[in-house]
């Protein structure tokens, strides 16, 4: 008896990816059935968002559709508005008005025209967005009290609820990703720039997140320590990462972004693929920024 | 002057047994009084920091009222007011052998509440000296506020906070003194005793003064050393050596100008040196 039970779950099994392989049409809808419940292939949508902080006006009627697997590059002089822009796509500034989404959750929401009625996130939901999206900042904002391991595994084990051995087992593999392991007990003060923000990259990797945001994330490094980061990046978006990235690291726009979105005034002044932009930019703004950079 | 030198030796070297008692009572009395002031004085902390205008008024006033009045009239207020006006009397409670006096436990109470207040500006203070990137870093990683503020911050706040807590611990030791007013046959009252006893007044409170500076003493010791742990914990160059952080104690030269820790900080610097 336990013999032909035995045999009829091993042809059940090996029926089974025949028939699948057998119907593409099967594998279709199977395919659809886990993709995520939003209807759009936008993992980011950010609606007409205006944003104003201490009564001045940093955003104005933004919108911006970011695909999944897409790299987009945001450009810009200072005081554009750029770091504003990756602030309000994880809720770190609430906005004034319009619409942020990511991967279908409205990260924020909210109507002028309702008078002041703020559709805003309770903070169960906005931590379970923000789950979802990575952020590097630039001037990398590790703990640094706790080792580069640590810092690494922290926030999987106490909001992910991961063990400590699971954990730790995440951190390592994340180390070596980024090129240091060797340094999983250092402290962070004891880290170059560059290692550092590849510790910082590998704690918001931690977490799986669909969606990295990176804020000028070689601005505070030697200039010898930009390559080994933006590296790191560049592995990021061949693995199918989605990335809004803001930097004035031109070369790794051209060769790594799908789209280049140049900013000005709280405004997007311009988007397209970055060879375009960089060859035959039309707006003035935009001839301007590169006349300065480039 | 008299001054009784064979007195005075007897006495510091070889204490009567009422004034060992007396030192483990100012000892003891120290210890409890700080470790619940922390745990009050992070609590009223937390309502200072609080969104809620209800709890911040709380703080405030809890603030405003302890450190505007003087810690004997809160003790006579504690121990004789509360008791004289029917609205709470301590009474001994005793556990096992152990026996907790009235006395003392209207005196625990009382220096945890005013020296809470005092820790509590400490530890509001502390928290917000913890860079802004910090609190940044832990929301984008959708940590609670509360995992954030055991985890994250407080870790790094307690660097900034140990030596003016040092400094309330180091006054409360010596503000037990005070406690004699209600009875607590703490140090100086078990001095004030043997003064009246013998008449030896000046040798006596001599003697005590030594003890009250040996406390003091060993607590410095203590502090320096729990900075020198906090520093390396934080990853800041500490004192190297046992020998030099003692050195330090006695002439801060290095403590004086310590950087407060933080990440910010070393990216300037090192673009600076880049160039
Ligand atoms: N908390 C704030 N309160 C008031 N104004 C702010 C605040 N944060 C930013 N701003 C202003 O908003 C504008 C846009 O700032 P933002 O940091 O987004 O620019 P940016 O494009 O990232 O510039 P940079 O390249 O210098 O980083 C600036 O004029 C800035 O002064
Ligand atoms: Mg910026």
């Amino acid at each position: 008896m336990p013999f032909t039970n035995q045999r009829s779950i091993a042809t059940l099994e090996a029926n089974d990816p025949s028939t699948s392989g057998e119907s593409p049409s099967m594998s279709d809808s199977s395919d659809i059935a886990t993709a995520p419940a939003s209807p759009t292939s936008h993992l980011v949508e950010i609606e007409n968002v205006y944003l104003e902080l201490g009564g001045v006006k940093i955003l104005d009627s933004v919108s911006l559709n970011v695909s999944r697997g897409e790299v987009v590059v945001l450009v810009g002089p200072s005081g554009a508005g750029k770091t504003s822009l990756l602030r309000t796509v994880n809720g770190l500034n609430p906005i004034t008005s319009g619409s942020v989404e990511v991967d279908g959750i409205e990260v924020q929401q909210r109507d002028e025209a309702a008078g002041t009625t703020q559709r805003k996130l309770k903070g169960p939901q906005l931590r379970s967005a923000r789950k979802e999206i990575g952020f590097v900042f630039q001037h990398f904002n590790l703990f640094p009290h706790l080792t580069a391991l640590d810092n690494i595994a922290h926030a999987p084990r106490k909001v992910l609820g991961l063990s400590k051995e699971e954990a730790r087992e995440r951190g390592l593999q994340l180390l070596e990703r980024v090129g240091l392991e060797n340094r999983a007990h250092t402290k962070p003060s004891r880290l170059s720039g560059g290692q550092k923000q590849r510790v910082a990259i590998a704690r918001a990797l931690a977490m799986r997140p669909r969606l990295m945001l990176f804020d000028e994330p070689t601005s505070a490094l030697d200039p010898e320590m930009v390559g080994e980061v933006l590296d790191v990046m560049r592995e990021l978006a061949q693995d199918q990462m989605t990335m809004m990235v803001v930097t004035h690291e031109m070369g790794f726009a051209r060769e790594v972004a799908d789209r280049l979105v140049v900013m000005a005034d709280g405004h997007i002044v311009e988007e397209g693929r970055p060879a375009d932009v960089f060859s035959n930019p039309k707006h003035e703004r935009t001839k301007a920024f590169f006349s300065r950079i480039l | 002057m008299t001054f009784d030198w064979a007195f005075f030796w007897d006495h510091l070297l070889t204490p009567h047994p009422d004034f060992v008692t007396g030192l483990w009572r100012t000892i003891w009395i120290s210890i409890a009084s700080m470790v619940l002031a922390l745990v009050l004085g992070v609590v009223i902390a937390l309502f200072l920091r609080s969104n809620n205008i209800f709890l911040r008024s709380i703080g405030n006033i809890y603030i405003w009222v302890i450190r505007g009045t003087p810690l004997l009239v809160q003790l006579v207020i504690v121990y004789s007011g509360f008791a004289a006006a029917g609205i709470y009397r301590f009474s001994d409670i005793s556990v096992g052998a152990i026996t907790l006096q009235a006395v003392i436990q209207a005196a625990i109470v009382t220096l945890t509440i005013h020296e809470s207040s005092y820790i509590a500006e400490i530890v509001r203070s502390g928290i917000s000296g913890v860079d802004q990137g910090q609190f940044e870093a832990s929301e984008v990683l959708a940590m609670k506020p509360g995992q954030t503020m055991l985890s994250i911050i407080l870790p790094q706040a307690v660097r900034t906070m140990v030596p003016p807590l040092g400094n309330i611990f180091n006054q409360l030791m010596k503000e037990t003194s005070i406690l004699s007013i209600i009875g607590v046959s703490e140090m100086f009252l078990v001095a004030q005793g043997f003064s009246a006893s013998t008449f030896r007044t000046f040798e006596i409170f001599l003697v005590a003064a030594i003890y009250y500076l040996a406390l003091t003493t060993v607590w410095t010791v203590i502090q320096g050393w729990i900075e020198y742990r906090l520093d390396k914990y934080m990853g800041i160059d500490p004192q190297q050596g046992v020998i030099a952080w003692i050195r330090e104690l006695i002439v801060p030269r290095r403590r004086r100008n310590r950087p407060v820790p933080t990440e910010v900080e070393s990216a300037p610097r090192l673009a600076t040196t880049g160039a």
